[in-house]
C-alpha cells in the first residue's frame, strides 16, 4: 500500500510538473489580436479556364506594434478595417503585421490580396526577395502600378508563404513591399504604400509565412521582432 | 477416449514437461538461456536492419546516399549482436534473478578476477568491430567529393528561413533544387545570416551554410526523383519549416526548366548538357 502511495504521489508531481511547463509554453504563445482572419468573398473569377473563387484578403504592416492603424482599405477603396490596434500589448519598438497573423483562405480560390504597408526599411540581404514570386502574371501593383518588384535597397517587408514541410505541392509565394513614403520616419497611420497581388490558393492545409526582410536586431537583422512569434510571421490556412 | 487413457496421456505430458524442465536444455546454466535470447535477439535486429531502414530513410537518388544506406544498414548489423547481448542479460537477470516488495535482495557474487580468455575475446572482438567500422566509414567518406571533370554548379544561400539556388551564367534564381540526373552537382553553399545545414536528403551530402565564407560539397545523381532539402543546424523560429522542394530530373527536362526560369537556350543547354 505504501508503495502504491508513492506511485500515485510520484504520478501527480509528475503531471504537475508538466503542467507547469505546458502552461509556461502556452503563456508566451503569441495570440492574433483578432483571432484568424478570414479572406472575403468577392465573387467568382475565370482563370486558366476555370471559374475559381475569388476572395480578397486585407491587412497592413506598422511602424510600431503598440498603436493604432491606419486607414485600411479594401480592394474596391471602401473601408475595410476601420480602426483598432495593430498588436495590444505589443513591443513600441517592433514592427507588426496587423489585424492578425493568421488569415486563411478557399484551397483553390483566387486571391487577392491589399497590403498597407506604412513601416521603413532598408537594404535587404538576399535580392531574391526584393522580386514577386509565385503571384499571378509574376508580378504585383504598388499605388496601382503594376511591377516584378521593389527596389531592394528600400523595401520594408516582404509576405512570404510556403506549406508544411513533407508536402510536395511546391507552392511558393514571396511578395515584397516598399518602404514608406515618409521613409524613417514611419508612422502607423501617415505615409502608406498600397501593394495588391493575387495568387492561387493550393490545396488544403496549413501554411507558414513569414517576412524575408531583416526588420529585427542582431545577427542578420533576424534577431528580436523576427525571433519573435506573431509580428513578423503567422500561419496562412487553406481551408 | 475413455477416461484410462486421458489419465495415460496427461501422465506422459507431465513426464515430458518435467523432462524438459530438469533436464533438457532449459534446464541449462543461464549464460545457455542467454544465448538463445542473443541469437533471437540478433536475429531480429539484422532482419529490422535489413527490411526497416528503407523504409525509414529518404529514397536513394545518388551514389553518395546509396554509400550512406549501404553504411547504416552495415553498421547497425554490427551493432545488433552487441545490442541483443545487452537486452539479453537485462531481459533475463530481470526474468530470472529479480525479487518482489519486501523479499531480501541477493547478496553480491563473488568479485571477478581476471580471465585472460574472457579478456582476449572481448578485446578482439572490440577491436575488429571498430577496426571494420573505420575502415567502412573512411571509404564511404572518402567517395565525397571526388572531383569531375565539368560539374554543374549551384551556389546555395540559407538564409532564415529559406533557400535560395543560384545556377551560374543561366541567370536563373530559384527557391526549388532542380539538378540532371548523370552529372556531378559541385554545391558552394553559404549563409546571409546564421549557421544553417544545407541537407538536400535523397543525396547523401550535408554541409554547414555559414555567414561570410563558402563551404564546398559534390553529389552524384543517378536516378531521377524528388527529395527535400532541409537546415540540419537550429536556426532559429521557423527552423522547422526551412524546407525546399528538389527534383532530380533528365538533362533535356533540366535545360527546358532553365529555360522556362528565364535562361536563354544557349546557355540552357550549355549549363545543362555541357557543364559550367
Amino acid at each position: 500500500m505504501k508503495r502504491l502511495i508513492w506511485g500515485v504521489i510520484s504520478l501527480v508531481i509528475a503531471v504537475v510538473a508538466v503542467g507547469l511547463v505546458v502552461f509556461g509554453f502556452s503563456k508566451q504563445q503569441y495570440h492574433a489580436p483578432d483571432g484568424t482572419v478570414a479572406a472575403k468573398s468577392v465573387g467568382m473569377i475565370q482563370y486558366q479556364g476555370k471559374t475559381r473563387d475569388h476572395v480578397v484578403l486585407t491587412f497592413g504592416t506598422y511602424a510600431s506594434a503598440q498603436g493604432k492603424y491606419g486607414t485600411m482599405l479594401s480592394v474596391d477603396g471602401a473601408p475595410n478595417v476601420p480602426s483598432g490596434e495593430v498588436h495590444p500589448g505589443g513591443n513600441p519598438q517592433w514592427p507588426a503585421y496587423s489585424p492578425s497573423n493568421q488569415f486563411s483562405v478557399p484551397a483553390g480560390a483566387y486571391v487577392t490580396v491589399v497590403w498597407h504597408q506604412y513601416d521603413s526599411g532598408g537594404a535587404v540581404n538576399n535580392p531574391y526577395f526584393a522580386r514577386a514570386h509565385g503571384t499571378v502574371g509574376g508580378t504585383e501593383t504598388v499605388n496601382g502600378k503594376t511591377v516584378t518588384g521593389v527596389d531592394g535597397n528600400n523595401m520594408a517587408h516582404t509576405f512570404t508563404v510556403r506549406p508544411a514541410p513533407g508536402t510536395a505541392s511546391g507552392f511558393f509565394l514571396s511578395v515584397p513591399s516598399p518602404v514608406s513614403k515618409l521613409g524613417d520616419n514611419a508612422t502607423n497611420t501617415a505615409g502608406g504604400q498600397v501593394v495588391t497581388f493575387s495568387f492561387i490558393a493550393g490545396a488544403k492545409g496549413l501554411y507558414a509565412w513569414n517576412c524575408e526582410f531583416p526588420c529585427g536586431l542582431g545577427i542578420g537583422g533576424f534577431g528580436a521582432v523576427m525571433s519573435s512569434y506573431g509580428y513578423m510571421s503567422g500561419y496562412l490556412h487553406v481551408v | 477416449m475413455s477416461s484410462n487413457h486421458e489419465d495415460i496421456k496427461r501422465e506422459q505430458i507431465a513426464e515430458t514437461v518435467d523432462g524438459w524442465t530438469h533436464n533438457g536444455p532449459f534446464h541449462r546454466r543461464p549464460s545457455f538461456r542467454i544465448l538463445i535470447l542473443v541469437i533471437l535477439f540478433t536475429a531480429f535486429g539484422v532482419w529490422a536492419a535489413v527490411f526497416f531502414t528503407d523504409k525509414i530513410m529518404p529514397s536513394i537518388l545518388s551514389s553518395q546516399m546509396k554509400s550512406v544506406h549501404d553504411t547504416i544498414i552495415f553498421f547497425t548489423i554490427l551493432a545488433a549482436p552487441v545490442a541483443a547481448l545487452v537486452y539479453a542479460i537485462a531481459a533475463y537477470s530481470i526474468y530470472k534473478w529479480g525479487h518482489g516488495h519486501g523479499e531480501q535482495a541477493p547478496p553480491d557474487g563473488p568479485p571477478m578476477r581476471e580471465n585472460s580468455l574472457t579478456t582476449s575475446i572481448w578485446l578482439g572482438a572490440s577491436t575488429i568491430l571498430v577496426v571494420v567500422v573505420l575502415v567502412w566509414g573512411m571509404t564511404a567518406l572518402s567517395s565525397e567529393n571526388q572531383g569531375q571533370l565539368r560539374p554543374v554548379t549551384i551556389d546555395v544561400y540559407g538564409q532564415q528561413w529559406l533557400w535560395t539556388f543560384k545556377y551560374p551564367g543561366t541567370g536563373v534564381e530559384s527557391n526549388q533544387l532542380v539538378v540532371p540526373v548523370g552529372r556531378q552537382i559541385r554545391f558552394v553553399v553559404t549563409s546571409y545570416d546564421v549557421t544553417h545545414g544545407f541537407w538536400p536528403n535523397s543525396l547523401g551530402v550535408q554541409i554547414d551554410a555559414n555567414p561570410g565564407f563558402k563551404t564546398y560539397i559534390t553529389a552524384d545523381p543517378n536516378a531521377t526523383g524528388q527529395f527535400a532539402v532541409r537546415c540540419s543546424q537550429l536556426c532559429g523560429l521557423y527552423h522547422a519549416y526551412m524546407d525546399a522542394n528538389g527534383k532530380v530530373v533528365t538533362p533535356t527536362q533540366f535545360s527546358s526548366w532553365l529555360v522556362s526560369h528565364g535562361a536563354s537556350t544557349t546557355s540552357a543547354n550549355a549549363y545543362a548538357l555541357g557543364g559550367k
